[in-house]
């Protein structure tokens, strides 16, 4: 199966030629366009529990969408809700944590459970985040441009590089601590851990600053440039106020 | 001090490389990320005069009340990432000591540098009615300032005298001055015309403007959504 993510970084999506024989699980809702050979079966993938889980505790879908062909070279969109990038992922046999919401595509045996993430994840953005584990291509989305940091600080983004004029390592750097707040991490390695902080100083908290999740040891983290928290709290004043007579 | 702007188009942000003894001062809630060396502190002004009155102006001009400070120890570098809040643009402006900059309400991201000082200045209550607030900040010293827009960013090189429709202004050079002014000769006629009031600026300096205006697209969205209590 051949993929293409077209329109990066502002508007991408995932274009996928369906042979028979392949197939493609999507977040149901992200179909934009497909040629007519294309067959979808929804279902709950991995059972009724596994999707009440997943639509419950992590924001995903009850129901997630199965994409196979009969004939050759069937072309499948798929658009993720917010505008930004997406990112391709091989895994192999390895693990990978999404925020949630994060969730697009996946190609292969790749499993997706919701973890719960205990009491750290009380002020984060659910309680449970999504693990995503097994063999195959996983695509997520993100809100802006992307950038995957190392945790030595060293930014690796696959576009980054064209606007820097310092030479910046291609490797993942290990070893250290990053911070990365709330509202911009879309996923990270499990062999990182992390703590919510807010800044170092009481009053920070005491003035509702934002959260940070502070992540040390080895991985990769990906930040997207825009939160949608954020953008939601930015819109929250342009509401109209509900009159107060209750005629 | 580095100022680095990452990607291109609506989604841009800004990766600030830093070293110990350099002050870094932003928005507050305008940071991404931060390696983990980074010291954060929330204050109402990142050093001097202002205090808490510099806070509650802030608040008035559109800003946070509080302003984020990083710091990194002896011999230490640092990054950190910031954004701002809608899809737009960000821009770098330098500054050399000679030249004041004026930013809009909303329009500041981060400062920093030798020595950059930010003071909160009143606009004169035209600009309540005009849709610009009532507070801008001013920037100068030694270092670098950016700023974010929504909607791509423009520099006009102003000689003269230029019109600017409220609600695109970034920021401008003191050089310039301006006046709120009615968009067309008659009042209804501006009021017909639904451009209101515009910014009449004049003199001889640089003008940064938004191509979108915030206040427009709050204004079309909000009342789709359900009311708030």
């Amino acid at each position: 199966m051949k993929y293409r993510i077209e329109c990066q970084p502002g508007y991408s999506y995932l274009e996928v030629e369906l042979n028979p024989g392949d197939s493609i699980a999507s977040e149901s809702g992200s179909m934009a366009w497909m040629d007519p050979g294309v067959e979808m079966e929804t279902s709950t993938r991995g059972g009724v529990f596994a999707g009440l889980k997943r639509s419950f505790l992590s924001g995903e879908s009850f129901f997630q969408n199965t994409y196979t062909s009969e004939e050759q070279g069937s072309r499948l969109a798929l658009a993720p809700g917010p505008s930004g990038a997406i990112v391709a992922l091989e895994l192999n046999g390895e693990e990978v944590f999404l925020q949630k919401g994060a969730y697009l595509a996946s190609i292969g045996d790749i499993k997706i459970d919701t973890k719960f993430d205990g009491l750290r994840g009380f002020f984060n953005e659910g309680l449970f985040i999504l693990k995503c584990s097994g063999t195959g291509t996983l695509f997520f989305n993100a809100f802006g441009d992307i950038q995957q940091v190392s945790l030595s600080g060293k930014n690796v983004g696959n576009n980054a590089d064209d606007n820097f004029a310092d030479d910046w390592e291609e490797a993942v750097q290990v070893d250290g601590d990053y911070t990365v707040d709330n509202g911009y991490a879309v996923a990270w390695d499990p062999s990182l851990d992390y703590r919510l902080t807010t800044g170092r100083k009481i009053r920070s908290f005491l003035f509702g600053d934002q959260i940070m999740l502070r992540f040390s040891g080895e991985g990769r983290v990906w930040v997207q440039s825009r939160s949608p928290q954020a953008f939601a709290s930015w819109i929250h004043p342009f509401r109209r106020v509900k009159s107060k007579n209750n005629n | 001090m580095k100022f680095n702007i990452l990607e291109t188009g609506a989604f841009q942000s800004a990766l600030v490389e830093f070293e110990h003894g350099e002050e870094l001062f932003s928005e507050s809630g305008a940071m991404v990320r931060a390696s983990g060396n980074v010291e954060m502190d929330v204050s109402t002004r990142s050093r001097g005069k202002s205090g808490i009155m510099g806070g509650l102006k802030r608040m008035i001009s559109g800003e946070s009340f509080f302003v984020s400070t990083y710091k990194v120890g002896p011999g230490e570098k640092g990054e950190v990432g910031l954004a701002p809040v809608l899809p737009g643009e960000m821009k770098t402006i330098s500054l050399d000591g000679s030249t004041t900059w004026v930013c809009s309400g909303g329009s500041f991201i981060a400062a920093g540098g030798d020595d950059v000082e930010m003071e909160t200045r009143f606009q004169g209550f035209g600009n309540v009615f005009s849709g610009e607030g009532l507070f801008f900040l001013e920037l100068s010293g030694v270092g670098d300032a950016l700023v974010g827009g929504f909607g791509a960013l423009h520099e006009i090189e102003v000689s003269g005298e230029f019109t600017l429709d409220t609600g695109h202004l970034i920021a401008y050079e003191k050089t310039l001055e301006y006046k709120i002014s009615k968009a067309a000769s008659s009042l209804t006629q501006s009021f017909l015309s639904g451009e209101g009031f515009v910014m009449k600026f004049e003199g001889h300096g640089k003008l940064i403007v938004q191509t979108h205006d915030v206040t427009g697209f709050g204004k079309r969205l909000g009342p789709l959504l359900p009311e708030r209590e």
